[in-house]
């Protein structure tokens, strides 16, 4: 029962699953959609952004994320964070972020180290991988059980990733998001949402984008608006490599161990 | 089933039937305006829903200061939110939602039960708890409950992975290692038993801070803290006392 929680949620009296799972069997089967002229137009643009960003071999944008963290009184409350992102690929990154409440941390790859550093904290952490920029992002997320939102729009493998989702692909409308034309396509996933803004004119760039958790309690969405994209970031080596800052110490990642079944 | 019953029976199932529809309909629209059927407004998606109005209307009730949460779901910020059969190379999206929840509650978990929390929920325990503070803690321990059973089920439903290790073990939690260059150090430290709890996202004292080699402690009373990242945030988690002390 997704969403009815919280202080004023009604009780459970009319949760007949019953009743509920035929009229969404109802539902879904009524909402099964035609492909239109439209909803093409959407899965192509959808496939020809995935296609640009993943080859570019070199870019920098600045994204302004919020995500909602639904509490356990089922309130729903808000953050945000800048996320600046330069790649070079193959095997070139670097993430700065900056949170709403000021503190800021970042992410370093240079193809044979990963680093991430906390600066109000001081601290810091490194650990040895070679490879690509992709995989360091996967090692990052899975081993390292750490957090990189938006790396999948990132990663030189963003046309598989959203082959899976175009077929759902619908076109909301024409909208202008960030003073840019845009074309505002809905998808649907297994587990989230997503809907993107993509421009029309030039570059076919997100301008925005919506990920909504539909089976996570109080459907909770991360959204990020992106801005100066560019593609031939001016960047030295030396911003890759990660240097501690003067002060900083150095702590491990701490992982749940996985291996054991229940 | 007297005869006169019948018909009452017959209107009950009609009326849930009605109040079912409607509520169902009153949850479509939360879901981000997600449109079955209804308006054609946009392209086939409707532009109503609860949250259109941008209207917050009444308070929620009061939290702890400072106690909210901070991760969630959402803050993976992944769309590839699910694990395909293949285990292809998007897992990592899938199991970040996981991993993300799971932190989340580890936390609430063992704040619960150590009765340690944050500096500022022990004070707000410390207070006044009046009759009426109980019942809201009561609510607010079910309401946790449900939240768990609903990642229970999302977790047994949509991806068999994350019922490994101690995720979604309610019960104990199995083990944490470490990793990354500093790993050696930390690991020699945390040999034992402490190195299983989960970690603290704050400390509940001022600590003393002891340098050892590479390795900063704290200690809070008898209990010896050292800071790692988990999840994407720098925690503190319980080791064993250094050599000396």
């Amino acid at each position: 029962m997704q969403g009815s929680r919280g202080p004023t949620a009604p009780s459970r009296w009319c949760s007949g699953p019953a009743i509920v799972g035929t009229l969404s069997l109802v539902l879904v089967a009524a909402q099964a959609p035609a492909k239109s002229d439209a909803d093409e137009r959407a899965a192509k643009r959808v496939a020809t952004m995935a296609t640009f960003l993943a080859k570019a071999p070199r870019l920098s944008v600045t994204a302004d994320c919020t995500y909602d963290v639904v509490q356990d009184t089922g309130e729903k409350i808000e953050f945000g964070e800048r996320r600046s992102m330069t790649l070079r690929r193959p095997d070139r990154a670097h993430i700065e972020v900056t949170r709403r409440d000021g503190t800021r941390r970042g992410l370093l790859f240079d193809g044979k180290q990963l680093a991430v550093f906390d600066v109000e904290q001081k601290v810091y952490a490194t650990a040895a991988k070679t490879g690509s920029i992709d995989a360091a992002f996967d090692y990052f997320k899975n081993d390292l059980n750490m957090r990189l939102p938006l790396s999948e729009l990132m990663a030189s493998d963003l046309p598989q990733d959203v082959a899976d989702m175009i077929g759902t692909a619908r076109l909301v409308g024409e909208e202008t998001v960030n003073g840019v034309a845009t074309d505002h396509v809905a998808l649907r996933g297994d587990t989230a949402d997503l809907q993107l803004w993509i421009a029309r004119a030039g570059d076919p760039l997100p301008q925005r984008l919506v990920i909504t958790y539909r089976l996570a309690g109080g459907q909770p969405q991360y959204a990020a608006s992106f801005s100066e994209w560019n593609f031939a970031p001016d960047v030295p080596d030396s911003a890759f490599t990660f240097t501690p800052a003067a002060g900083a110490h150095e702590i491990p990642f701490l992982i749940p161990r996985r291996e054991k079944q229940p | 089933m007297t005869r006169a019953a019948r018909p009452a029976i017959v209107w009950l199932v009609a009326v849930l039937l009605v109040a079912s529809v409607s509520a169902a309909a009153a949850r479509g629209g939360g879901g981000g305006g997600r449109g079955v059927g209804g308006g054609r407004a946009g392209g086939g998606f409707s532009g109503r829903g609860p949250a259109s109005g941008g209207s917050f209307g009444q308070r929620g009730r009061g939290t702890e200061r400072g106690g909210f949460n901070g991760s969630g779901p959402a803050a993976s910020g992944s769309f590839a939110g699910q694990v395909p059969s293949s285990g292809g190379p998007y897992a990592g999206g899938g199991t970040d939602v996981g991993q993300r929840d799971s932190s989340a509650i580890a936390r609430q978990r063992h704040e619960r039960l150590s009765g340690l929390g944050t500096a500022e929920q022990r004070e707000a325990r410390q207070g006044a708890l009046g009759d009426r503070q109980d019942e809201r803690q009561e609510r607010r321990e079910q309401r946790r409950d449900e939240a768990r059973e609903d990642w229970q089920d999302y977790a047994d439903d949509y991806d068999p992975g994350y019922s490994g290790g101690g995720y979604y073990e309610w019960g104990y939690y199995d083990d944490y290692d470490y990793a990354g260059a500093a790993a050696a150090a930390a690991a020699g430290a945390a040999i034992g038993a402490a190195a299983a709890t989960p970690p603290y996202w704050t400390l509940p004292c001022t600590p003393t801070t002891v340098v050892i080699g590479a390795t900063t402690y704290y200690q809070c009373g008898s209990t010896w803290y050292i800071q790692a990242y988990s999840g994407g945030e720098v925690v503190y988690t319980i080791v064993n006392p250094p050599v000396g002390y």
